[in-house]
């Protein structure tokens, strides 16, 4: 901001917001670390043998040794690869089929009833035809990964443009933007909060079609050694690499989407701040 | 003034009213009307009035008079019925930026600045990036915003919102600046000097302008001919009259006070107006 009034308010409102972050970490990690005695507790207690439930200390050794001899971070790379790859599809797909969808009266009474009933279909149900379409390999996992995810993103997309105010396709008729402009100065920004919220909801789903695709078809990857550590009866594998999936979550919750959700929040003046 | 951005004749007092010179914008016998809840109503009926180059007429109304469906058909939002809206004598077919539209409120862009805003209206116009900078850049200047440039439209108030919207619409350049009570939802202070400003541009500029208003005051400190309407479905032109006091005028001016109480008794007493005059009638 240009103002020194409004410069000042800004950046005490940043300062807030560290301090909240920062309080918000501490809370995490207390809890975390509480959470983390209370199992200790439990496999101290000996309700379970230690095979079936080993302590905090074993999972995160093993979390280490899968680091360290790299079986951890190889998975996460082949992982990461196919979900970069399903997801991207699905975002671009999406939001195409989303705007075509709002825009078109034709394709919504037949595209946007096709894509509210498939909703209905756990993606991992897709996962069989895929096998038989393309056979064992990472296009029948992509495949899943996306229609996993598509949906939600073609519904936000579509959802987002319905709502955008009448009086700014008025404004920006009114000011000559015409088609394609008016889409990509307008209305697309104008629906993006929705878009936003789409695209997280399908990373969560492509996320956990991801993980079952892995888990069910014997291929490298993070469900791959879930499934390695059932075969061994090694629980202690197994939990290690639940908690990597849920620390990457985690990290893409936070890194990605949260910031991204802030920052438009702010922008568009959606922040419960008073003007 | 050093921002005249084309060449006119100078303010000639009452330059609009003698001459046969083409109007600016012109409603030539319009009928429009809706399809509502009780079948086809009409909101205009054979409706006339011509503006002039250069031109600031007010239509003062209650809602309902038909005076929303005025700018509507001439911003090409909806399409008459029958007869003709013209700008510059030509059909108007579609919404465009010769005929730019000030919004009440709610028409500025929230994910853009305040000159992104107004750039953003001169890129649709199909000008360079250079020049969009540099036009934007002066009319928020001439608006007193060129410390609120870079502010987001959630970080603005009321009058500085309006302000922008003067500026995106003065920045194209319009034939014909439509305004739907753009002032209508700021505060009394913020307006009178919204007021002085909004004028000294106009005395620039000879903008001509279609003002639609409820406000009586308003209509006496802007126009320079003040249309009363009255009536609903359809509403028609009550009266018309000239405003010929010097600028700029606030509330305070002489005359103002006077002309407003004037209009204020033509829109209580319509009934009679109508049978005393024709729909287009001079009101003195």
């Amino acid at each position: 901001m240009a103002s020194p009034a409004n410069a000042s308010s800004a950046s005490r409102s940043k300062r807030l917001t560290l301090v909240q972050r920062w309080r918000g970490g501490i809370v995490a990690l207390v809890f975390v670390t509480l959470l983390a005695l209370v199992w200790e507790a439990i496999v101290r207690a000996d309700f379970w043998p230690q095979y079936l439930l080993p302590s905090p200390a074993t999972v995160a050794a093993r979390v280490l040794d899968g680091l360290r001899d790299f079986t951890i971070p190889r998975a996460i790379g082949y992982t990461m690869r196919r979900i970069a790859i399903g997801y991207g599809i699905s975002v671009v797909l999406g939001i195409a089929l989303g705007v075509a969808i709002a825009r078109f009266h034709l394709l919504e009474q037949s595209l946007g009833t096709l894509v509210s009933g498939l909703q209905a279909l756990p993606s991992i149900t897709w996962l069989p035809l895929a096998l038989l379409w393309f056979g064992l390999n990472d296009t029948a996992i992509i495949f899943v990964v996306v229609l996993g995810s598509l949906l939600a993103i073609v519904q936000a997309t579509r959802d987002g443009i319905h709502n955008v105010p009448p009086l700014y396709f008025r404004t920006a008729r009114n000011l000559g933007a015409s088609g394609l402009a008016m889409y990509w100065r307008v209305v697309l920004p104008a629906a993006l909060p929705y878009i936003i919220t789409g695209m997280k909801l399908g990373w969560s789903f492509a996320w956990r079609s991801l993980m079952a695709a892995e888990l069910i078809f014997f291929t490298p990857g993070l469900g791959h050694l879930l499934e390695v550590g059932r075969e061994f009866n090694d629980v202690a594998q197994v939990m290690a690499v639940m908690v990597v999936i849920v620390f990457l979550g985690l990290v893409v919750d936070k890194a990605g989407f949260s910031r991204l959700e802030q920052m438009v929040r702010t922008r568009w003046g959606l922040a419960g701040m008073s003007e | 003034m050093n921002f005249r951005l084309r060449p006119q004749e100078p303010p000639s007092a009452a330059s609009a009213a003698p001459t046969p010179a083409p109007p600016k914008l012109s409603f030539s016998s319009v009928t429009k009307g809706f399809d509502g809840g009780r079948g086809w109503t009409p909101a205009l009926e054979d409706f006339n009035l011509d503006i002039q180059e250069g031109e600031f007429v007010c239509i003062v109304g209650p809602s309902g008079c038909g005076k929303t469906t005025a700018l509507n058909l001439a911003a090409g939002f909806v399409r008459p019925d029958s007869g003709a809206v013209l700008v510059d004598g030509a059909p108007i077919a579609r919404p465009g930026p010769d005929r730019t539209v000030v919004f009440q409120e709610h028409a500025l862009f929230p994910w853009l600045t305040a000159r992104q805003n107004v750039q953003l209206a001169l890129e649709f116009a199909g000008k360079k990036k250079k020049e969009q900078e540099i036009v934007s850049r002066f009319w928020l200047r001439l608006v007193h915003l060129e410390k609120f440039q870079n502010a987001y439209v959630h970080e603005l108030s009321g009058g500085m919102k309006q302000r922008v919207q003067l500026a995106r619409s003065f920045a194209i350049n319009p034939r014909v600046l439509l305004m739907d009570e753009p002032f209508a939802a700021l505060d009394a202070l913020t307006r009178e000097v919204l007021y002085g400003e909004f004028q000294q541009i106009l005395m620039g500029t000879r903008q001509t302008v279609l003002f639609i208003t409820h406000n009586t005051q308003e209509a006496a400190i802007l126009a320079d001919r003040v249309v009363v309407m009255g009536g609903a479905h359809p509403g028609t032109i009550k009266a018309e009259f000239r405003v010929d006091l010097p600028r700029p005028r606030s509330f305070e001016s002489p005359g103002v006070a006077e002309i407003a109480g004037k209009t204020l008794a033509l829109l209580k007493h319509e009934p009679a107006l109508l049978d005393a005059e024709g729909a287009n009638g001079e009101s003195r």
